[in-house]
């Protein structure tokens, strides 16, 4: 077997860099939205609305329950037909049409904030009831204190589990080169087909991922760490 | 007229009944001490004062009003009515200062330099003006329910209502509490404790309410209930609790 490895370090690499880039922007936009999405489900679920909280349960578990990448597919294709349709029965003429990239960012803002909302969920169950007590013995309302006594903490103690789920993102931004985003995937596959260096271009986009996520997640032990011995010293 | 009126109060919670028949007044600038077993009801008597717990019947007047009925509005009434816990419940996230600053300054529209200055005085009051910028884990027992004191307060409320405020304290850290809270009674602030603190009952106490399995058995000055109790179970009670 012949590999040559440093044409495919020379003409892979300044692409897979480009890559990385639709990789953060992907991962950074998707995984606010992800939070955004994550605090208004739970906010909802711990809610005393009982009707609210059946539909987002129904909500949380179809996300849940089907896979990333059929969503992706979903958003990319059907939504916009959807969206034309529904323009249709009002009479307006539409062509919606979903960049790859938005329905990469949109997916992961729904699918992470499913998992995500469960996170910060049991995290405000965790939260000291005396603190809800202590915030309405004061004068202030449940509203008010949910969100100036309760939701802090809880975010707070969210943050290591939050650090695992942007390592995971990372590495599911993979999935997006079947809707044609280009990004590491796709671009060591457009390659590898190209010049047939399949073992040196597959083995490279993995180190890459590889040297994307562990920084990260030895970051996010770290953190947790740190958060702990705070607490521990506090106490 | 009373400050407070509880009248024909009762809770249950489910088919437990742990309240029945409760009437107390408490008039202004008295301190009113709850003393009982455990499981006698008496913390959930006071929680059912500002409502954390919902009775199921009967009626709390405050001027005028009953509070059972304000729905939402119930949170004015709470502004007036301080509330000290057995577990202190400071907010873990805020600084001391912060914890006695935020609810003047969001609920009374206090400025920020007012609130901080009338919360530096509490603080010295409390004996911790030195410790206004540190987080409440830092603090000791005794120190942390120091604090909750001052921030009760600091909403300058017309009524005290202690739950058992040294009951998850370190012994040597209860005196320091006490003070603060003798203290208080001196002023003329109206209180109203649950504790098992016979000696600040006997000592601070203007009337003693003894209760179990959920009524009140007897009350009376500390004098009549701690020298002449007449129902056999506060005699049982006194005598075990004093005995130890």
């Amino acid at each position: 077997m012949n590999l040559h490895w440093k044409r495919a370090f020379d003409q892979l690499l300044p692409s897979l860099g480009q890559g990385i880039g639709v990789v953060l922007y992907v991962t950074v936009l998707g995984f606010l939205g992800a939070l955004v999405i994550a605090l208004l489900l739970a906010i909802g679920r711990v809610s005393k609305n009982k009707v609210l909280n059946r539909i987002l349960v129904l909500f949380i578990e179809f996300i849940r329950g089907t896979p990333l990448l059929v969503q992706f597919f979903y958003i990319y294709y059907v939504v916009p037909m959807l969206i034309d349709g529904l323009a249709a029965m009002f009479g307006a003429d539409t062509n919606v049409q979903i960049s790859a990239t938005l329905s990469g960012i949109i997916g992961f803002s729904i699918n992470y904030g499913c998992y995500m909302s469960e996170v910060i969920r049991s995290a405000i169950l965790a939260v000291d009831p005396g603190q809800r007590e202590a915030g309405l013995a004061l004068g202030f309302s449940e509203t008010q204190v949910l969100f100036k006594f309760i939701i802090p903490p809880a975010i707070r103690n969210s943050i290591p589990v939050f650090g695992n789920y942007l390592v995971m993102m990372i590495k599911d931004t993979s999935l997006l080169a079947m809707i044609s985003v280009q990004e590491l995937l796709l671009r060591a596959k457009t390659f590898a087909s190209q010049t047939f260096l399949t073992v040196e271009a597959y083995t490279i986009v993995a180190v890459v991922y590889l040297l994307l996520s562990v920084p990260l997640s030895r970051l996010s032990v770290t953190l947790e760490r740190h958060l702990k011995r705070a607490r521990m010293k506090r106490k | 007229m009373a400050l407070l009126e509880i009248k024909n109060l009762s809770k249950s919670f489910g088919d437990l009944q742990v309240l029945r028949d409760i009437n107390i007044e408490v008039q202004k600038g008295e301190v009113t001490v709850i003393i009982g077993p455990s499981g006698s009801g008496k913390s959930t008597m006071l929680r059912c004062c500002n409502l954390l717990e919902k009775p199921s019947g009967g009626e709390i007047i405050y001027q005028g009003e009953d509070i059972t009925k304000l729905g939402k509005k119930v949170k004015n009434y709470r502004k007036n009515v301080g509330m000290v816990f057995q577990r202190f419940n400071l907010f873990t996230m805020k600084t001391v200062l912060e914890n006695i600053t935020i609810a003047p300054m969001q609920l009374n529209k206090l400025s920020k330099e007012q609130a901080e200055e009338k919360a530096l005085e509490l603080l010295d009051k409390v004996g911790l003006k030195a410790k206004a910028n540190v987080y409440p884990e830092t603090l000791s027992g005794g120190q942390q329910q120091r604090v909750a004191i001052a921030r009760a307060l600091a909403m300058d409320p017309e009524v005290l209502l202690f739950d058992e405020p040294t009951s998850a304290l370190d012994p040597e850290l209860v005196g320091g509490v006490l003070e603060v809270m003798k203290d208080l009674a001196k002023e003329g602030m109206t209180m109203l404790v649950v504790t098992h603190e016979m000696g600040f009952a006997r000592d601070v106490a203007d009337r003693v309410i003894f209760m179990d399995g959920g009524y009140i058995v007897e009350e009376g000055t500390p004098e009549e209930i701690f020298t002449a109790p007449k129902n056999p179970r506060t005699q049982a009670f006194l005598s075990r609790v004093l005995n130890k």
